[in-house]
């Protein structure tokens, strides 16, 4: 019943990486390169020589999947329990920082994120024969899902599913994952899935994407902050030993309760003055800030239901025009709100280090034109450097 | 690449917002253009062993090195009368360190002998540099095919809370 440490969690993450390129000699020992991985987890599930990998479940996984998971077995204090490791794609680096996030409906009926659910899906058949004659047999194991980045993501639909599929009890630990879902899916897996690791580094900038509606598992709960830090930075979302401040170094741990946790942004309510906008910047702290503005202004305008029913049932309009259409009738509604939508957008502009801060009409084209310059800033951040070596 | 669907004029606005977020972003303009620099990946130091098979010296077998860092570098050599063979250190110039995402670097060494595939060297890291440790192992490979497959835990100079995993036949104490 014991979680990973957190030193483990990271390194199993770490190894998913190992996976992504096929060797031609076909001599894979993952997981032996980390002594502390070596000591817990067994994942050459064939017990032969060299040769014999090719009939393994894991050589299985590396044709069906083309290396995206791995499943390692139990030893020592972790007998009976499975991992399962799993890495991010290229493919799907588009798909967290596109502005037109498609949504749909996942396994347990709640939205999320359409690029997500189909990576996942093409993941789903080689899961469940590796899985099903495992946890058939070791069904009180627990199975402990791991993943970094897009692999936390998708580490994530693979935790709910198992607890869904399998029964068992399932531990899932992110590193630097994005977030995958609305408000329901975040509900539902966090009453789902025993328990969640969330970890970040506060300057890491995927776990500030996709933008609000999205957010994250556990719903209000806590996340695990690995290192405190100004601004935004790639370099952030690294987890190798030698990247500063690098998840191999800041999780290497060997208890959770050592380690700082924060609440969940809450999303409290507040309300942004216009004149107050340059004392937002490019971080991570106004991201959030700014989303919470929004939602402070469309729960006073008494939108935010409506918004929140739209997004669900995706109408034929992107997400973001019809918020700005949304907040261009906020805006025509009183002074007061006007006022209000002037101030969100200001803090946008200053967010997304624009030359001219100054809204002036609050029409739609202008809402929208906000809209884009604030999700560009943050998208780019974001996705430059994953798609660039793509 | 992703798909680049700009056209001239917004070509032009994009290339004016680039410059304008040169000059004006602070916080991430450290790295916010790393991944168009080249940097240095260490794939491995040189390589010096002996193989023998019961004992005896391994003459004219060849030593296969299979480097992966995004693809596979594949070369070989063949030992000496005495069993003796070495490869040179290797290195490759790449942008993937600039990148958010971590690459995997994976070493190994193998032979085919008497119709059976032996590891005489597996590890794989996500760092790009050099590990001091390593490269002084890889200077004395003892190789004695009849050994059964071992994992060795090695000290790391460079991250000591972080020790090497290498797996293989030839010994390494």
């Amino acid at each position: 019943m014991a979680t990973l440490t957190p030193k483990l969690a990271v390194q199993l993450a770490s190894i998913a990486y190992e996976i992504k390129e096929p060797s031609s000699s076909g001599l894979y020992r993952f997981g032996k390169s980390a002594p502390d991985v070596d000591r817990a987890f067994q994942f050459d599930l064939s017990n032969g020589p060299i040769q014999g990998i090719s009939g393994s479940i894991l050589a299985r996984m590396l044709k069906r999947s083309s290396g995206f998971a791995m499943v390692g077995k139990g030893k020592a204090s972790y007998q009976g329990d499975h991992v399962i490791a799993i890495r991010g794609t290229a493919s799907l680096a588009d798909g967290i920082t596109d502005a037109h996030i498609g949504l749909t409906g996942g396994d347990n009926n709640s939205l999320i994120h359409a690029g997500f659910n189909k990576t996942f899906q093409s993941m789903k058949p080689a899961l469940e024969s590796t899985l099903s004659p495992l946890l058939s047999r070791s069904s009180n194991g627990t199975v402990h899902c791991v993943g970094h980045s897009l692999g936390g993501a998708l580490a994530h639909l693979t935790a709910d599913w198992v607890k869904r599929r399998f029964k068992n009890q399932v531990f899932l630990y992110t590193f630097g994952a994005p977030r995958v879902g609305l408000n329901g899916f975040a509900m539902k897996t966090s009453n789902n899935i025993d328990r969640i690791f969330r970890c970040t580094h506060a300057a890491d900038p995927v776990p500030m994407v996709p933008l609000w509606p999205f957010v994250h598992a556990p719903y209000q709960g806590q996340e695990v902050l690995l290192a405190p830090g100004q601004g935004i930075s790639f370099n952030a979302h690294k987890m190798a030993m030698e990247a500063s401040p690098g998840y191999l170094n800041t999780a290497n741990n060997n208890s959770w309760g050592n380690l700082q946790t924060q609440s969940g942004i809450n999303h409290s309510t507040v309300r942004l003055q216009y004149e107050n906008r340059h004392q937002a910047s490019f971080s991570g702290y106004w991201a959030e800030k700014i989303s919470s503005g929004l939602i402070t202004l469309l729960k006073d305008a008494g939108y935010y239901s409506a918004v929140m029913a739209q997004a669900a049932i995706g109408t034929g309009l992107t997400f973001y025009d019809m918020l700005a259409r949304t907040l261009e009738a906020v805006a025509k509604a009183s002074t007061r709100l006007a006022e209000q939508t002037r101030g969100l957008l200001g803090h946008m502009l200053v967010f997304a280090r624009q030359l001219v801060t100054t809204v002036t009409d609050l029409t739609f084209n202008v809402i929208r034109w906000v809209f884009d310059k604030t999700l560009a800033a943050l998208y780019r951040s974001a996705r430059d450097a994953i798609s660039s070596v793509m | 690449m992703p798909r680049v669907w700009f056209g001239p004029i917004s070509l032009l606005t994009a290339l004016l917002s680039i410059l304008i977020f040169i000059t004006f972003s602070s916080q991430v303009n450290a790295d916010m253009f790393n991944w168009l620099k080249k940097y240095d990946v260490h794939l491995s130091p040189a390589v010096k062993g002996k193989i023998t098979f019961e004992g005896q010296p391994v003459a004219n077998l060849k030593v296969y090195r299979e480097l992966t860092y995004n693809k596979e570098f594949l070369d070989h050599t063949v030992t000496d009368s005495a069993g003796m063979f070495s490869f040179a250190a290797k290195t490759i110039r790449s942008r993937r360190p600039g990148s958010a995402f971590d690459t995997a670097k994976r070493q190994v060494l193998y032979v085919d002998y008497n119709s059976q595939r032996y590891l005489l060297w597996y590890y794989s890291t996500l760092n790009t540099s050099a590990a001091a440790t390593l490269s002084e192992k890889m200077q004395q490979l003892r190789c004695e095919l009849t050994q059964p497959e071992k994992t060795y835990e090695l000290p790391n100079q460079e991250f000591p809370e972080h020790p090497h995993g290498v797996t293989g036949v030839c010994s390494l104490d």
